[in-house]
């Protein structure tokens, strides 16, 4: 399973390298933003600076989950990767789930650097109140995951075709359309429930497409 | 191959995935209408103007501005009057937060904010820069009252009381007892209501007091569950939430001399002084609460009396038209905003050194509701003894070809943009019947705020409103049909297309059923998961009926023929070397 995922990395080095730059890049900026760029009461600019960031660049973070899941499959379907893993000692269930995992790690890649960065920012400026640091950093922070592994799943149906714009477009257009949902329904139990089960629905579908079809 | 058992669980997966999505598209659509439908309105529309309040004594009745104010010194006065000015009610929709109520993101980072619990379990209902902030201990069940001080070498030193129902301390020890579920009665006051002993308290943090008020009994309806504007953070963040704001100004006169407007004192009936009058009451003796059925009472914490002194007036509705005396239950508006008028009047001291007393009279109270969609607002002004004395709710002037006059804005709103009412509805005809007849029966279950933001029932539909129409119910049942009709229309057609194609791939007859009512109740979503799940096989032509039948099946689903295989006889030739 192990050299499963090291293989689902190596083969979508790009998207890993690209997710790791764009959160970098990010993070820094965000860090210099809130340090040097920006004057008047810290306490008012701080949350209005950070959830403005934060629609900002889940746009092209999750674009770039979609795109991986749509990568993955789309390169499969082509190249046929997983006939030739099957003839290994390999399943089809241990291949979609090093995709997954390979998918999950891509998406915590990329919020990583940027929670930190979130958190350093809240801890060096001292809110008033200690509460708004904990929920950004906590309850709006596994939404935020969970929207973009939400993408990555997306990205996954939308893949398993031969036409190589089709993906392209349909992961781009489904990922569009799936990032107001945080916020319409905000950061309550509302969107865990429907993330969770969106997740649920997408890697189900992902899996009854894989394991169907004839390699 | 695990086809058979795998696929309702695909289908019901691809379901979800098509409905969430189409979901989020569909609301997008509405949020876009419903902006350009409540911007579209005139200004006038969205306010109450009361040109004399009725509640300073000698005032004449509550009378509405309707036509354009008369503005003179840069007041607003009556044109009979032209150097006086009689306290004056000024209630607004504001447009922007109608529409904020829709992004939940907005709505829970502003709830997180004010007021705010901590990692160490505390609560804060309010803080102040410069003199330090008030919360609520969940672990010790104490208030902490946290003042601060200045030293010579200006840094800042904190001091903290701690107080519960039995005293104020400066350290937290068990003696002090606990509160268990207190909120805040008031903006930034320090009187508190515990909802688990059903007790008002009023602690007086300058004197080193607990004054434990009247106790209710368990089930008393009078239970306060709101407080009203408590929390100064929402301003300190400049996130003003409230879809209302209202204004009360006091009488003024002209001065010619000094070339200015000045308050007006007045007397009140029976006293020999003359009081100055207010906008709500900063001595804090008369404080408004809101209990769960919309009532408002007065809780005079010098005499620790609860007295109900309003309600919530019930704003229009498209389908509804309001009585008089109808009390707006509080989840049902999206917003409301009272504001009591208190006239205070400074009493003389005994000594230098005793703080100053006051004599406070509650002389009413202003209160305004705005409807569930935004669209109209109810004010009503009660005297002190809770009697009514004004009901009013934004009107606009609507000319069509037959007639003119002022209509209520909760229909108007629809009325002036013909364009965006028909998309509205269209949209929310793409809806899932099902979720239209849920959103029928149970959408005054949602809470007006959290239907903004509804995904799959719509409260605010069109269907959403006729369902807590208030008429008769011939009157409902015979809109019904008609609000649901283009949804059911298309969901019959598309289910229609749905069994045609289904028998044209030969999928069994449950299966053919299930659909068409799956289709039926589902709409849209479902006629998409059909067409992503049903079998791609391509069809062949039967050889014995001419139509088209399915390659993988070993009988023709048309006629039940098998397979014409060709009888392979051998020939008579042989090849010979």
């Amino acid at each position: 399973m192990f050299t499963l995922i090291i293989r689902e990395i190596e083969d979508n080095r790009i998207f890993f390298i690209a997710a790791a730059i764009l959160a970098v890049i990010f993070s820094a900026s965000f860090i210099y933003e809130q340090f040097y760029g920006i004057e008047g009461d810290e306490h008012v600019t701080v949350p209005a600076v950070t959830i403005s960031f934060g629609i900002m660049i889940a746009i092209p973070l999750t674009v770039a989950f979609c795109g991986m899941g749509a990568s993955q499959m789309y390169w499969d379907k082509t190249k046929k990767i997983s006939a030739l893993l099957a003839t290994l000692a390999v399943t089809r269930r241990h291949i979609f789930i090093a995709r997954v995992i390979a998918g999950f790690l891509l998406v915590l890649i990329g919020f990583i650097p940027i929670a930190e960065a979130i958190i350093m920012i809240f801890s060096k400026v001292g809110m008033p109140f200690p509460s708004i640091r904990g929920w950004l950093s906590f309850e709006v922070m596994i939404p935020s995951l969970l929207l973009g592994f939400a993408c990555y799943c997306v990205g996954l149906q939308a893949g398993w075709t031969s036409n190589r714009v089709t993906p392209t477009l349909v992961a781009l257009g489904l990922s569009v359309i799936l990032i107001p949902v945080i916020l319409i329904k905000g950061f309550g139990w509302e969107i865990y429930a429907v993330l969770v089960l969106l997740i649920a629905a997408c890697l189900i579908r992902a899996w009854y497409k894989f394991s169907t079809a004839a390699l | 191959m695990n086809k058979q058992t795998g696929n309702p669980i695909n289908i019901m997966a691809t379901g979800l995935i098509v409905m969430v999505l189409l979901s989020l598209v569909l609301f997008c659509g509405r949020f876009f209408c419903n902006t350009h439908l409540i911007y579209n309105m005139p200004l006038d529309s969205s306010r109450v103007i009361l040109s004399t309040s009725g509640l300073i004594p000698g005032e004449p009745a509550p009378k509405r501005v309707v036509e354009e104010e008369f503005i003179r010194y840069g007041h607003v006065i009556d044109q009979n009057e032209p150097n006086f000015r009689y306290s004056m009610v000024r209630v607004y929709i504001e447009k922007y937060n109608v529409l904020f109520s829709a992004i939940g993101a907005l709505q829970d980072i502003t709830a997180e904010m004010a007021p705010c619990h901590d990692v160490n379990e505390r609560v804060c209902y309010w803080s102040y820069e410069n003199s330090g902030d008030l919360c609520f201990d969940k672990r010790t069940g104490l208030i902490i009252r946290r003042y601060k001080l200045s030293d010579p070498n200006n840094k800042s030193l904190f001091v903290d009381y701690f107080a519960g129902p039995n005293g104020i301390s400066n350290t937290a020890t068990p003696s002090l007892g606990r509160f268990y579920d207190p909120i805040l009665i008031g903006s930034y006051s320090t009187d508190f209501y515990d909802k688990k002993t059903h007790c008002f308290y009023a602690i007086d943090f300058d004197k080193r007091e607990v004054n434990k008020g009247p106790q209710l009994l368990q089930g008393d309806g009078r239970e306060p569950i709101a407080n009203q504007g408590g929390g100064g953070l929402w301003w300190l963040y400049g996130v003003y939430n409230e879809v209302l704001s209202i204004s009360w100004s006091e009488p003024e006169i002209f001065h010619a001399e000094k070339d200015k407007w000045e308050p007006r004192r007045g007397f009140l009936p029976g006293e020999k002084e003359d009081y100055g009058f207010n906008e709500g009451d900063w001595t804090r003796t008369y404080i408004p609460v809101l209990d769960k059925t919309g009532r408002i009472h007065i809780y005079n914490t010098k005499e620790q009396s609860l007295t109900q002194c309003g309600y919530l007036p019930a704003p229009h509705s498209l389908f509804e038209s309001e009585q008089q005396n109808e009390i707006a239950n509080p989840r049902n508006v999206l917003g409301y905003i009272f504001c009591p008028v208190t006239a205070i009047r400074r009493l003389p001291a005994d000594t230098n050194k005793l703080p100053p007393r006051f004599d406070v009279k509650y002389l009413g109270v202003c209160v305004a509701c705005v409807s569930r969609e935004g669209t109209a607002m109810a004010v009503a002004v009660f005297d002190p003894n809770g009697k009514l004395i004004y009901r009013g709710d934004t009107q606009t002037n609507m000319v069509t070809s037959t007639s003119s006059g002022m209509v209520s804005t909760a229909s108007a709103v629809y009325s002036k943009s013909p364009i965006a009412t028909t998309t509205l509805f269209l949209l929310e005809n793409l809806q899932p019947p099902v979720f239209e007849i849920t959103s029928y029966l149970c959408g005054d279950c949602i809470e007006a705020s959290a239907g903004h933001r509804a995904l799959f029932i719509l409260p605010n539909s069109f269907v959403g409103m006729l369902g807590r129409y208030n008429g008769t119910k011939f009157d409902k049942e015979l809109f019904l049909p008609l609000l649901m009709g283009p949804s059911l229309i298309l969901s019959i057609w598309l289910a229609f297309r749905v069994r045609k194609d289904a028998k044209i791939l030969g999928l069994s007859g449950t299966a053919k059923k299930w659909w068409t009512v799956g289709t039926i109740a589902f709409g849209l979503p479902a006629y998409i998961t059909y067409r992503l799940t049903r079998p791609k096989e391509t069809l062949v032509t039967c050889q014995n009926c001419g139509s088209m039948r399915r390659p993988d099946m070993e009988i023709c689903h048309r006629c039940g023929s098998k397979w014409e295989v060709p009888e392979l006889t051998p020939p008579n030739w042989r090849i010979c070397d």
